[in-house]
């Protein structure tokens, strides 16, 4: 018999569970975690700022304002959840599951980031809505 | 009756010949695509791979042999190299026979942990370093794998993302360093 090996089913347990350990602590966790110290050295907001601020508010059911603190994050997140799903039932249903990966999917991924990082540090409308908001 | 022998166009160079199958590989592996130029006995001309049926078709998988030739990638030059039948059949080549490739799981790692360390801040390295270290021995393995394994571009992907990581980590450490000796902020007691 052939022993299967299923990656992307491993992978999205491993998330699943350390989301849930996340969303069930957070209280406790980002009390201890310090604020970015990029953002207090320079004064700008790098891809991932914000991170924090919006889960907070998914777990509080403000969905619109924690798109708001990290719109990377959340449709980023949304995107990676859907392709997962799409890999973890082919890996069942068929034996395996590739995702093709071409090159221009790792300049996408990279510009999307680097993109992203960038454009929310320019002080002007519409870039400042992708700036995080301080949590009231 | 048509030969099963297949050529395709890879990087601009015919290769080939190789039989369905093995070029059914090619395809789910990722390293030829859907517009790859292929050709066989019988076709008036080169043809992407979209527009034939028969590498879509889901193999028949036979009875596995007790012996089978290796897959071979070879050039027009050393097509009429023999291959020495292997006597026993791994599970991997099994699993190959059926049209399964592996998709390296250090490859899909690199990608999480690249990702996952760009938005990790200033603690980007918890991220960046497994990312690189994944991303590296993913490239290796699928190198050195005998039979075809995808991931090769996620892995390249997964490594730029976490160098970019660590980039990042060396520049935040590098800023705080000047901001401290400079005295820019004061020091705790």
């Amino acid at each position: 018999m052939v022993r299967r090996s299923r990656p992307w089913t491993v992978l999205t347990v491993v998330i699943l569970v350390v989301t849930t350990v996340v969303f069930c602590t957070q209280s406790l966790l980002f009390a201890i975690m310090p604020e970015c110290q990029f953002h207090r050295f320079t004064g700008w907001h790098c891809p991932g700022c914000g991170a924090r601020r919006a889960i907070m508010l998914m777990a509080r059911g403000e969905w619109w304002q924690a798109l708001r603190m990290n719109a990377l994050l959340l449709l980023g997140g949304l995107v990676c959840l859907i392709l997962l799903l799409r890999q973890v039932l082919l890996e069942w249903r068929k034996g395996g599951a590739v995702l093709p990966w071409r090159r221009r999917h790792t300049v996408l991924l990279v510009s999307l980031f680097l993109g992203f990082g960038i454009l929310r540090n320019i002080p002007v409308a519409p870039f400042t809505w992708l700036a995080p908001l301080p949590l009231r | 009756m048509m030969k099963d022998e297949w050529f395709y166009s890879l990087a601009g160079t015919q290769n080939g010949p190789t039989k369905l199958d093995e070029l059914r590989v090619l395809l789910q592996s990722g390293q030829l695509s859907r517009e790859s130029l292929v050709w066989r006995q019988g076709m008036g001309d080169w043809a992407p791979a979209s527009a034939v049926a028969e590498l879509w078709e889901k193999p028949v998988v036979a009875d596995v042999p007790t012996a089978v030739s290796p897959m071979t990638f070879s050039t027009p030059a050393s097509s009429s190299m023999p291959v020495p039948p292997v006597p026993m059949v791994a599970p991997q080549l099994q699993a190959w026979q059926m049209g399964i490739v592996p998709q390296s799981g250090l490859a899909i790692a690199s990608l999480v942990c690249g990702i996952l360390g760009i938005l990790m801040c200033y603690v980007n390295a918890l991220g960046a370093l497994p990312a690189v270290i994944c991303g590296h021995m993913a490239l290796r393995r699928i190198r050195e794998s005998e039979l075809p394994m995808a991931g090769r571009g996620m892995a390249i992907a997964g490594l730029i993302m976490g160098y970019l990581g660590l980039l990042f980590q060396i520049g935040i450490v590098a800023i705080i360093v000047f901001a401290f000796s400079n005295k820019l902020i004061p020091t705790p007691p």
